[in-house]
């Protein structure tokens, strides 16, 4: 009987998760979908505190863990700043993974060997899955925390390495499916996918940190779907499959911004962006110092701003806002174009953006603003490189031949905030830097967006630049 | 899926993925040997900070997306098109 009333729970909390993330695909609904998800939750976690055979003291390590867990997770949630966000992401994937990991490798120590071949085989993915994206997350966040190097790191025989790490792995999966006995095979597993996550996320580059990070949220919710298998509880199936999906959508969605091949980056086959490239022969560039390009920007009719991982490199979005708002206050209108792979996570420039106070409805996709840019006079390009290179339209060899791109050279005038001419993150030549219409303007994305800012709203002097 | 909202969507279904917390809970409140319960208490940390995160930085996130004060303002995002 109470069994069965614990099973009602999980299917309301289930419907609950589907709503939530129903409602979370469109802004004015989001929160009430934020609501639906944390209504699920907290009758998913009542519901589990009367699941028969907790024992006494069993009550007190939950209440000891849930608070260990807590005290940590508040301050994480709140302090945070907006601009950590891609490795907090990153870092709480770690934390899910683990958890669905150890909670695999428990159940088999508590069931083996009386464990069904399905079971096993599904349990052995878990526990893959779970141990690889704890390490790989790990490895992400390091290196969006700048604590690892962000550029990729190659060696020889890479991608044989990892075939043979991932093709041992599954060799000691299919082992314990026929002998689910054989313990001693589970630690080895777990040493395997450890170090696979590792050497997976070695050869990643900054550039391609959004595509890995949405494939490390799908990876982390198929072990969670996996374990709801195992432990045969729906709510975990439908919680798991639902973020496997959003994952692998987002995931798509990243590729197609990147124009790579879902095969590419499911195997791993990342940073392969980064191979030199000739194509381009330097010209003349033209430079404008701040006081030029300020009379340019309050001189247009319309301006859109190109932000990009240099705008999050300098923390430079409120700067950003302060300028758009003084150019809004001269008579301009301003709109801000966004790359869908701008940054280092999905998402990430309208969330900095919208931190500093940027409404988002001036925050405009790349489908969306593409049309406007031959009517439109100014475009600044701040810390934006590869997103906005023309090559990628017409140069047949050119690395990101393909990708789809902000057509800023489309614009009458383009200014490219930039700290010199070295090339971006993909080390390709940018000939938008070339073009007779671009002005570049030279310096770190947030002094000279300041100081753009000052000078449209008349202020110089009185600050003393 | 508007891109607005990819970086809350990761938030919240990492906070959703974390209802690994369930079956942690079960493990570590059944005792079964030490071995689970230490691995289970780890498991409850873990999920546990994902929840709480994860619910509180969508909050964050979903409070700080705004739209215009006056949207229909002369400079509403498709006003002025020819």
């Amino acid at each position: 009987m109470r069994q069965h009333a614990i099973e009602l729970v999980y299917l309301v909390a289930a419907i609950g998760f589907v709503l939530s993330l129903k409602w979370m695909s469109s802004p004015p609904t989001a929160r009430r979908g934020l609501l639906a998800g944390e209504i699920g939750f907290g009758l998913a976690i009542a519901a589990t505190l009367a699941t028969p055979g907790i024992t006494g003291t069993g009550y007190a390590y939950i209440a000891a863990a849930l608070f260990i867990g807590a005290a940590i997770g508040v301050p994480l949630g709140l302090l945070v700043p907006m601009t950590a966000m891609p490795q907090r992401i990153a870092l709480s994937h770690a934390f899910g993974a683990l958890a669905a990991a150890l909670v695999g490798t428990t159940e088999y120590y508590l069931t083996q060997p009386a464990i069904g071949k399905f079971t096993m085989g599904v349990l052995g993915a878990e526990i893959l899955l779970g141990f690889l994206v704890f390490t790989g997350s790990l490895m992400a966040a390091g290196k969006l925390q700048e604590l690892l190097p962000q550029r990729p790191i190659t060696y020889p025989a890479q991608n044989a390495i990892n075939f043979a790490i991932f093709g041992a792995a599954c060799a000691i999966i299919i082992a314990l499916i026929f002998t689910p006995g054989s313990a001693a095979l589970i630690p080895v597993l777990i040493v395997l996918a450890l170090a696979f996550g590792v050497l997976l996320i070695v050869p990643i580059g900054g550039a391609d940190m959004p595509t890995v990070i949405a494939l490390l949220n799908s990876y982390a919710g198929l072990s969670g779907a996996a374990l709801g298998f195992v432990l045969d509880n729906k709510l975990l199936i439908v919680a798991g499959a639902l973020d496997g999906t959003s994952g692998l959508i987002l995931s798509i969605i990243m590729c197609r911004a990147m124009n790579r091949s879902f095969r590419n980056v499911l195997f791993g086959a990342f940073g392969q962006l980064q191979e030199p490239d000739e194509g381009v022969e330097a010209g003349n560039v033209r430079s404008a110092s701040t006081d030029e390009a300020a009379e340019l920007l309050k001189l247009a009719r319309n301006v859109v701003i190109v932000p990009g991982y240099g705008m999050a490199v300098a923390q430079a979005q409120h700067k950003v806002r302060e300028l758009a708002d003084a150019l809004a206050r001269e008579g301009v209108d301003v709109k801000f174009a966004i790359h869908p792979v701008a940054g280092r996570m999905p998402g990430h420039m309208n969330v900095l953006l919208a931190e500093a106070n940027v409404p988002y409805d001036q925050l405009l996709d790349m489908d969306e603003i593409n049309p406007d840019f031959p009517q439109t006079d100014v475009v600044l390009v701040l810390g934006a490189n590869d997103v906005v290179n023309p090559a990628a339209r017409h140069n047949r060899g050119s690395p990101i031949y393909g990708m789809p791109i902000l057509e800023v050279d489309k614009a009458q005038c383009v200014m490219v905030v930039k700290r010199s001419m070295r090339a971006g993150f993909a080390g390709i030549e940018n000939e938008l830097f070339y073009d007779p219409k671009t002005l570049m303007v030279f310096g770190d994305a947030k002094a000279v967006v300041s100081e753009l800012g000052a000078e449209v709203s008349g202020v110089k002097d009185s600050i003393g630049i | 899926m508007p891109k607005l909202l990819h970086t809350p969507l990761m938030a919240l279904t990492n906070a959703l993925s974390a209802i690994a917390l369930v079956g942690s809970i079960v493990i570590l409140g059944r005792q079964e040997s030490t071995y689970a319960t230490i691995l289970g208490f780890i498991a409850v940390v873990c999920s546990t900070i994902n929840v709480v995160g994860g619910f509180l930085i969508t909050d964050k996130m979903l409070r700080m997306f705004r739209r215009r004060p006056d949207p229909g303002a002369v400079n509403g995002r498709r006003d002025g098109r020819p």
